[in-house]
């Protein structure tokens, strides 16, 4: 297993990813499976990058949500023919490992993706697939008695869900492996929740894996102890219709255009705002406010793509502000937010005038 | 009792110069005025020797030498004291030997408190017997430690619903704390499987079951297991033998007491000492019982919690909608999101099968009116009536009518609305669809042309009418052309509070953005966006089946970007 990807097979299968050509973007990926190309090394270096820049395409407008899916669906097709046609060496060697996307967490891909990589590192993998309600899960972990379950998460709003998850399944004495992008950084969100384990790729949980040869819930009760939240996030959950009602009354007084958006145009604006409170009320959850700013810079660089001028998002922040003056975290956290968006420079370069979406 | 005060002083000064306590300080030189000093022979004034002797704590003094000067009633007869003779050899000696100080120190079954002063060339001792304090705390702390095993067992043993975990936790929980040895036997009839933890050097943990054939009867376990607690029998040890590990060496004291279950035992609980250590008290006999009633309740409610979720399991897997196949010349796609989510079942329900002459296929959509595993009981019962009726080989209308009719047939009707087709392929390839529907809501058709509509065919409801009549109506596909199925969990989901319905209008905006996507993409999206619409809070079931002709390679996603 010498062979590697290289940069001229990903360009080639970002090609047929792009033309939608999902019989040859399978063919091309078993053909290098033939080449001696470890398939995981397929998955990881191949898919995984593909994904990214296809997550990137979309964030710049250059690619529409379509695409976007579709490319995913070939990605899914992939993971599948490389997961029937290289079977497992001395499978499950390893001890029986369960991987369960978190509740409300539906990208099974990343999730998917890893759980072919640990059959492959050994492991007796069971995936129960795209967002596990906890109890289904936790039913799961008792019967069974697996040795690890590993929780994957790809966007940090489902972090409440996440926590949930450690616990019931620390309670019913599976240690826990926390992974996925929603982790955040180097997962460290996971460590914050009490997982006993985080892995920042497949490829760490791979290693994290291998170096815990007894996995065992470890002692919980001083991670939970430390992991002290005020009841922000839930009671500005709470409150997010009314936030997004009196952010979108706002917008309209100051932005004539979104006087006039259609009921589509509206509604998808109102999407946005809804996710702006959940990433605040994640953030305040975690207690970390780069959860916020990270989401609000790419939030930028979303909508200036779509010509959104950032005044509005400003003024959406300036709003939330304003309604949440009681809550001093959240207040840091919009700021900071706002902040974000004057560095980027794009408040600078964008029009000041009213655009639609 | 001033006689019994002997006192012997070889430095009377010293007695005025360094009184014998600092507290007395004040008076002592008065006392001393008043009464005289305590002579050469060592006598002492009778007035101090009443206050000495008057006193419960041991109160004495020691010269460098090691003999005692002064000793109070109660240093003499606790202590073994006297007046001008060392303080007998042992450990008291060593002790006060010593720099004053304080001491801890257990003399003749006595636990003692002492504190000592320098008073000149003589140390004082004030002495107090500390047994029966000792003894409350030790036994308020031994019932705190019983308080708090028996607490944390039970917050361990209840936070697991798997019966072989919580055999281990209740062997774990035992060892070291009640025994060196701890074997969990489990009564499964036929089988008895055990767990054993021992305690040699490090924490070890084994596994393996016995047959009921080997249990002698009337052996320890053996009554253990049909109820009775068996302690210091002295069949125990050969009785319990076998399951201790290799070399734990002679067995000191043993018992067995049964897991009380709802019912009868679930099993039997062995701990094992060595012959080292202390046999079982009763407190520790009491305390035994006590975990063994906890640990019984927590393997027995596992074994019911087990055999209710395998049940539960097994229905759940019979309802749950089979993997599509793969049809040549046809992309198929299915997105299934129940609202109900414990179970991951609903009344919504899809599928499709080959037909029987092998030339055609079938496929069906529909909704049972209802939600949870009542639903999805009565949607598999429609499936198989279903399934036995494509066997006829009838039109999709007919078989709507021989379902309705298998469906009033019983006295409590199934409520559905569903959606039959039958896919053929023509001599040209091309493909036709022919659709009958009961009541559901008309799928909708996507042209690769750039329209999108809905197919509107007649037919009411199942389980209404023994009359009901179903419509018909075919459609004749071209490459790319798609088909969605959708149940009207999808329109009639609800939006966050003071939203409108998702409806028919944003489906087929959202379907119009993804023409030309593969159908399990299609379908997975509208399942997305529906539920996005409720923000993740699906009230009702969706389920989606998306077919779709295959269209020519690598047009798929032309003037998309």
């Amino acid at each position: 297993m010498t062979a590697a990807v290289s940069a001229e097979d990903r360009a080639h299968y970002f090609e047929l990813v792009g033309h939608g050509a999902e019989v040859p973007a399978v063919d091309f990926a078993l053909a290098l499976s033939e080449r001696d190309v470890a398939p995981q090394d397929i998955l990881l270096d191949l898919v995984v990058p593909t994904q990214a820049r296809i997550g990137d395409l979309w964030a710049r407008n250059e690619w529409s949500v379509a695409q976007e899916h579709a490319a995913t669906h070939i990605s899914d097709q992939v993971v599948a023919a490389l997961a029937t046609r290289r079977r497992a060496e001395h499978a499950g060697r390893r001890g029986v490992l369960v991987v369960a996307c978190v509740d409300g967490e539906w990208h099974a891909l990343p999730a998917r993706l890893f759980a072919e990589v640990m059959r492959w590192d050994g492991w007796d993998v069971r995936f129960l697939g795209a967002s596990v309600p906890t109890p289904h899960l936790v039913s799961y972990l008792h019967r069974h008695g697996p040795d690890v379950v590993a929780v994957s998460c790809s966007v940090p709003t489902r972090l409440t869900s996440a926590q949930r998850v450690i616990v019931a399944a620390q309670d019913a004495g599976v240690p826990v492996l926390a992974g996925g992008a929603g982790f955040g950084p180097d997962a460290r969100w996971g460590t914050r929740l009490g997982a006993d384990r985080v892995a920042a790729d497949a490829r760490h949980a791979v290693e994290v894996l291998r170096s815990w040869p007894s996995p065992a819930v470890g002692d919980v009760g001083a991670v939970r102890g430390s992991f002290v939240s005020d009841d922000d996030h839930v009671l500005i959950a709470k409150r997010r219709p009314q936030l997004v009602a009196t952010a979108m009354a706002e917008l309209a007084q100051r932005i004539p255009a979104v006087a006039r958006y259609t009921d589509a145009q509206r509604e998808a604006t109102e999407y946005d705002l809804d996710q702006v409170v959940e990433f605040l009320c994640a953030a305040l959850f975690v207690d970390d406010p780069q959860l916020f700013t990270t989401f609000m810079s790419w939030m930028g660089t979303v909508l200036t793509t779509r010509r959104v001028p950032l005044s509005a998002v400003a003024c959406v922040l300036d709003t939330y502000r304003r309604e949440l003056y009681d809550f001093p975290r959240a207040l840091a956290y919009l700021a900071a937010g706002r902040l974000c968006l004057n560095e980027t420079g794009l408040e600078a370069g964008a029009p000041k005038s009213a655009a639609a979406v | 009792m001033s006689d019994e005060i002997k006192t012997a002083v070889t430095q009377p000064s010293a007695v005025s110069d360094h009184p014998v306590s600092p507290l007395l300080d004040p008076v002592t030189a008065d006392a001393a005025e008043a009464t005289g000093r305590a002579d050469d022979d060592g006598s002492v004034d009778p007035l101090w020797a009443l206050l000495l002797n008057g006193s419960e704590e041991m109160i004495f003094a020691v010269d460098r030498g090691g003999v005692v000067r002064i000793a109070n009633t109660a240093a003499e007869r606790t202590l073994k004291l006297r007046a001008g003779r060392p303080v007998p050899r042992g450990p008291l000696a060593q002790v006060l030997q010593g720099p004053p100080g304080t001491f801890e120190l257990d003399v003749h079954d006595r636990r003692l408190h002492g504190r000592g002063a320098t008073t000149g060339q003589w140390t004082a001792w004030y002495v107090r017997d500390v047994t029966e304090q000792v003894m409350r705390i030790d036994a308020l702390l031994a019932e705190r430690w019983r308080s708090a095993f028996l607490a944390e067992a039970g917050r361990r043993l209840g936070s697991s619903l798997n019966r072989t975990r919580a055999a281990r936790t209740t062997a774990l929980l035992t060892v070291p704390a009640l025994a060196d040895c701890a074997v969990v036997l489990l009564d499964d009839d036929r089988t008895l499987p055990w767990y054993r933890v021992d305690d040699d050097d490090e924490r070890t943990e084994a596994s393996g079951s016995l047959t009921r054939a080997q249990l002698a009867p009337d052996s320890a376990l053996d009554q253990a297991l049909s109820g009775l607690t068996v302690q210091d029998d002295p069949r125990l040890g050969d009785d319990v033998g076998d399951l201790l590990p290799e070399g734990f060496g002679p067995v000191g004291s043993a018992m067995v007491v049964p897991l009380p279950g709802h019912g009868a035992p679930v099993g039997a609980l062995l701990l094992a000492r060595h012959a080292g250590r202390a046999p079982f008290e009763s407190a520790e006999v009491h305390l035994v019982r006590q975990f063994a009633a906890r640990a019984g309740a927590a393997i027995s409610a596992c074994a019911l919690y087990t055999a209710q979720a395998d049940a539960a399991d097994l229905v759940r897997r019979s309802l749950e909608p089979a993997a599509l196949p793969s049809v040549p010349g046809l992309l198929l796609g299915a997105a299934y999101r129940p609202a109900w989510e414990r179970l991951r079942i609903s009344g919504d329900f899809y599928g499709l099968r080959p037909g029987p002459d092998g030339m055609t296929w079938l496929f069906v959509l529909g909704d049972v009116f209802g939600k949870g595993i009542e639903a999805a009981i009565r949607s598999g019962n429609v499936r198989q009536s279903l399934q036995a009726l494509w066997l006829t080989g009838s039109r999709p209308s007919r078989l709507l009518e021989l379902l309705n009719r298998a469906t009033m047939v019983d006295a409590d009707p199934t409520f559905a609305t569903l959606i039959v087709g039958e896919i053929a392929t023509g001599p040209d390839g091309g493909i036709t669809v022919t659709l009958a529907t009961g009541g559901h809501p008309p799928p909708l058709l996507l042209r690769t042309t750039g329209e999108t509509v809905p197919v509107e065919v007649t037919g009411t409801a199942l389980g209404v009418s023994e009359q009901a009549r179903f419509g018909e109506t075919e459609i004749v596909l071209g490459p790319g052309d798609t088909i969605v199925l959708y149940t009207d969990g999808v329109t009639e989901a609800r939006g966050q509070s003071g939203q409108p319905f998702f409806g028919i209008d944003r489906l087929v905006e959202e379907l119009s953005a993804y023409r030309g996507t593969p159908a399990a993409v299609i379908a997975e999206r509208v399942a997305q966006r529906v539920n996005d619409w409720t923000r993740d809070r699906l009230q009702d079931d969706v389920a989606v089946l998306v077919i779709q002709v295959q269209p020519p390679a690598s047009h798929l996603l032309e003037g998309q970007a």
